[in-house]
């Protein structure tokens, strides 16, 4: 797994590599790739969203955050959020960076507004990528256990990782902020 | 098992008692100890009473998205259980007007199965509500021969052996020294497990508590306020100077007897706790003797009878002869067959608003039956710790038991008289409490850029990622809490469960109909509202939090959680909710003229025919109910055994003391 990530992989390339998903999830979720890969949740998400949008279309979203990356990494200082895919350059992108953030945090996936799901029905007729339908829907109970939202809240989620007895009486543990300056990159 | 429908290879039990919840259960047990045969009859299915199917419940409950007190548990449309979201999905209830705001769960383990598990004692003063400040109903006990706005020594005694009583079965962990005077309490009382410690919040709150609190209209009342360890029946420690050294071996899990944990903080109490840390009733069922008490699930009770289905001779002489019940195979077919176990005493032990249900089907004759429905009026006040930059406004929300700590000296005083009493706890669990509530931050920042009742509504939606979102949610999450305000409702006769042929689920049983609001009490309540909500900002103020809440009145979808009522105080629009304590459809009192059960929770009616419960009660105080229907039901346990002691000739009978008597 030391080649390098290529800048514009196909569906069945991104697909066969996580390492895609974490690259693109570093800006979106402003964590690390060690945070994202600690989750254990990588690749059942990444399966989420391919399922939910397609292969190829992952792998555009993918793209689209490698070169919002580099953009950024430019600049100085380097800027704490990254463009979303424009609304109107690609909707069905924009609402499933918004899904994959919500992914991250909350461990749901949330689908797509309606006016995104009909485009992508609609694209769907004529170049399939075989998606399926976009419900609410918690991925999987490690998927809520491992929420980043946690990470965040000064707290635990509730019905799992239990701090252990009379924890709760001592200071809760600093939260760490997030990192600045450059974002990684897996290639 | 019981005969099929009017065979005749019929099994007599002692007593029948319908529902396998934790008043059901703790009948069951005591009987059983005295050697009675005893048959439970529940309605929904045991799927979680295995290690296995609890540990499903666990997976269901992380799985969900909605994680509501229901969640973990299957819905099971044989026997259907109310949900808050969808209040006339079960009930039927107007849905344009206020609502009976609170659920409960039908599998066996009952609603206990998702309980806090807090279990304040009642104040003296909650049980003679009448004769003290003229609100609600009194209980039917024997009241001080020289004051009767006092109980009798007597009472308070039986009271206190029960309470003690019920404290064992529940294993609960308090400090009784610290409580002080909150509830009928002896000198010297140890709890059966050591107190649970107070969290980091609750700290924070003692630190800036005033000796005094101005309160009530014009802080006319003044009241010492106190942060005093609530009991809670969850595992600690034993407490090795239980009942003067004996001490206390607390039950271990289901299925699992050797695995016994104490509270780890998972902070998922409502609705189940991982590590069974806490007690639900099948802990109490898990001590059953087998060949003293049957279990059988997916039953569900139809009527009691007051006749003999299989000997038609046989006369009728007002006693309940058993019940008529319906067996289904699969919970989602209409299919069921119709059986009938017979007692010597029938239990009805199946919710407050079930009990209800069933006496009126059964064709009880008391006007009172299904009158004077109670929930506890429950009002949330959020805030958030100042924003120091840095750990000093992080106080940690989801960590720990929901509530450790109860503000204490609100819940009784000559106030009483105009404005409800309140209970406070400081909710360990931020706002909304449960644990989804932070996924709605992180999806209003997503989707629209901005926090719920902080931030204004950005015109356009704007939609955060990355750094930025990871670093308002970690300035605006751990800053979360909120003050839980449970209020006292009076009885009211107008607020029923009633039933009609027009409304029947899927086996033909009746849903129940429900008529429910504040009604002549709002005041009553509301005020009191106001009044605990100002409390709270006194709080705040001192802690230099500020509040936050709805500015806008928000206009009920479909899919919100119900709402008894609403009311608007300095600015914000606060609900009041319901907080699953149903009681009083069955109240207790001195004959059929004012009440469906005496002191007992015998029907006035029917002398072998006892309805166990919130039901049962005619006043709630500002206690959370379980423990003194706990209580109740083990006194009523011991007349039950009295009577069956009478019924059986049994020549010691004179032996026995009846219960409290």
């Amino acid at each position: 797994m030391t080649a390098p990530l290529k800048p514009d992989p196909t569906g069945e390339q991104f697909a066969a590599d996580e390492r895609y998903f974490v690259d693109m999830s570093v800006p979106l979720t402003g964590f690390s790739p060690e945070d994202l890969y600690a989750t254990g949740m990588v690749e059942e998400y990444q399966r989420t969203l391919i399922a939910r949008i397609g292969a190829q279309r992952a792998a555009d979203l993918y793209r689209h955050y490698r070169k919002k990356k580099q953009e950024a990494n430019a600049k100085s200082p380097v800027p704490d959020e990254l463009p979303w895919p424009t609304a109107t350059d690609d909707p069905i992108l924009a609402d499933a960076a918004r899904a994959v953030v919500k992914m991250w945090y909350v461990g749901a996936w949330y689908g797509l507004s309606p006016a995104a799901e009909a485009k992508l029905r609609e694209a769907e007729k004529t170049k399939p990528q075989g998606v399926a339908p976009n419900e609410a829907f918690m991925v999987s109970p490690e998927a809520y256990l491992n929420g980043l939202v946690w990470k965040v809240s000064g707290g635990h989620p509730p019905g799992g990782k239990p701090p252990g007895y009379g924890s709760w009486q001592s200071p809760p543990v600093p939260i760490p902020a997030p990192a600045t300056g450059s974002y990684e990159e897996l290639s | 098992m019981t005969a099929d429908r009017y065979a005749h290879n019929r099994v007599r039990y002692h007593a029948v008692i319908v529902g396998g919840g934790i008043y059901g259960s703790l009948v069951a047990k005591r009987l059983s100890e005295n050697g009675w045969k005893v048959l439970i009859l529940e309605a929904g299915t045991g799927s979680v009473a295995t290690w296995e199917g609890y540990s499903a419940a666990v997976d269901d409950y992380r799985a969900a998205l909605h994680k509501s007190p229901n969640s973990p548990y299957l819905p099971n449309p044989a026997a259907p259980s109310p949900d808050n979201t969808d209040p006339s999905g079960y009930f039927v209830q107007q849905l344009d007007g206020p609502l009976y705001a609170s659920d409960y769960l039908r599998t066996l383990g009952g609603t206990t199965l998702h309980w806090e598990g807090v279990v304040p004692r009642m104040h003296e003063g909650d049980f003679l509500t009448q004769t003290r400040y003229g609100v609600g109903k009194n209980w039917p006990l024997k009241v001080h021969d020289k004051d009767p706005s006092a109980l009798s020594p007597t009472t308070l005694a039986m009271l206190h052996k029960y309470y003690s009583e019920a404290e064992f079965e529940l294993g609960v962990a308090g400090d009784a020294k610290a409580l002080g005077k909150s509830g009928v309490m002896v000198p010297k009382y140890t709890y059966p497990m050591k107190n649970i410690p107070q969290s980091y919040l609750d700290r924070k709150i003692a630190e800036v508590l005033p000796e005094k609190i101005g309160y009530g209209p014009h802080g006319t009342a003044s009241v010492e306020p106190n942060m005093v360890p609530a009991p809670q029946a969850r595992n600690s420690s034993p407490n090795p100077d239980y009942r003067k050294g004996e001490g206390f071996r607390p039950v271990g899990a289901i299925g699992i007897p050797n695995y016994g944990e104490r509270c780890q903080g998972n902070s998922s109490c409502i609705p189940i706790c991982p590590v069974q840390a806490k007690y639900t009733p099948l802990r109490t069922q898990s001590q059953f003797k087998d060949d003293l008490v049957t279990v059988a699930t997916r039953s569900v009770v139809s009527r009691v009878l007051f006749h003999d289905p299989l000997e038609k001779s046989r006369p009728r002489n007002g006693r309940a002869t058993g019940v008529e019940y319906k067996v289904y195979e699969d919970p989602r077919s209409r299919a069921f067959t119709t059986h009938y176990a017979e007692a010597d005493i029938v239990v009805l032990a199946a919710h407050a608003i079930e009990n209800a249900k069933l006496l009126l089907a059964s064709g009880v004759d008391n006007k009172h039956i299904g009158r004077n429905l109670m929930d506890h009026p429950l009002v949330y006040a959020k805030a958030l710790m100042p924003d120091t930059r840095g750990v000093g406004g992080n106080i940690g929300p989801h960590r720990g038991p929901p509530a450790t700590s109860f503000l204490d000296g609100f819940r009784d005083g000559a106030w009483r008289v105009g404005f409800s009493p309140f209970r406070a706890a400081v909710s360990n669990w931020g706002w909304g409490g449960m644990a989804d509530a932070f996924s709605h931050e992180v999806r209003a920042l997503v989707d629209e850029g901005y926090l719920p009742h902080v931030d204004e509504k950005p015109k356009a939606a704007k939609h955060l990622s990355g750094r930025a979102l990871r670093r308002k949610l970690a300035g605006h999450l751990p800053r979360q809490f909120q003050m839980e305000l449970l209020l006292e409702q009076p009885a009211n006769e107008n607020n029923t469960v009633t039933i009609s042929p027009d409304f029947r689920d899927n086996l033909g049983n009746f849903r129940p109909v429900i008529k429910y609001a504040f009604g002549s009490d709002s005041d009553y309540v509301v005020d009191g509202a106001r009044h605990a909500v100002a409390v709270a900002r006194e709080l705040f103020t001192r802690l230099g939090a500020k509040e936050y809440g709805s500015k806008v009145a928000p206009v009920r979808k479909p899919g919100d959680e119900a709402v008894i009522a609403r009311f608007e105080d300095g600015g914000f629009h606060y609900d009041i909710v319901g907080a699953r304590h149903g009681a009083g459809t069955h109240i207790m009192g001195l004959s059929a003229d004012d009440s469906v059960v005496d002191e007992f929770q015998r029907s006035h009616n029917h002398p072998n025919l006892y309805a166990v419960g919130c039901g049962s009660m005619p006043a709630i105080g500002t206690s959370n109910p379980t423990l003194t229907g706990a209580a109740m039901a083990l006194r009523s346990a011991d007349q039950i055994h009295s009577d069956l002691m009478d019924l059986h000739n049994t020549l010691s009978v004179t032996l026995f003391e009846k219960a409290g008597q």
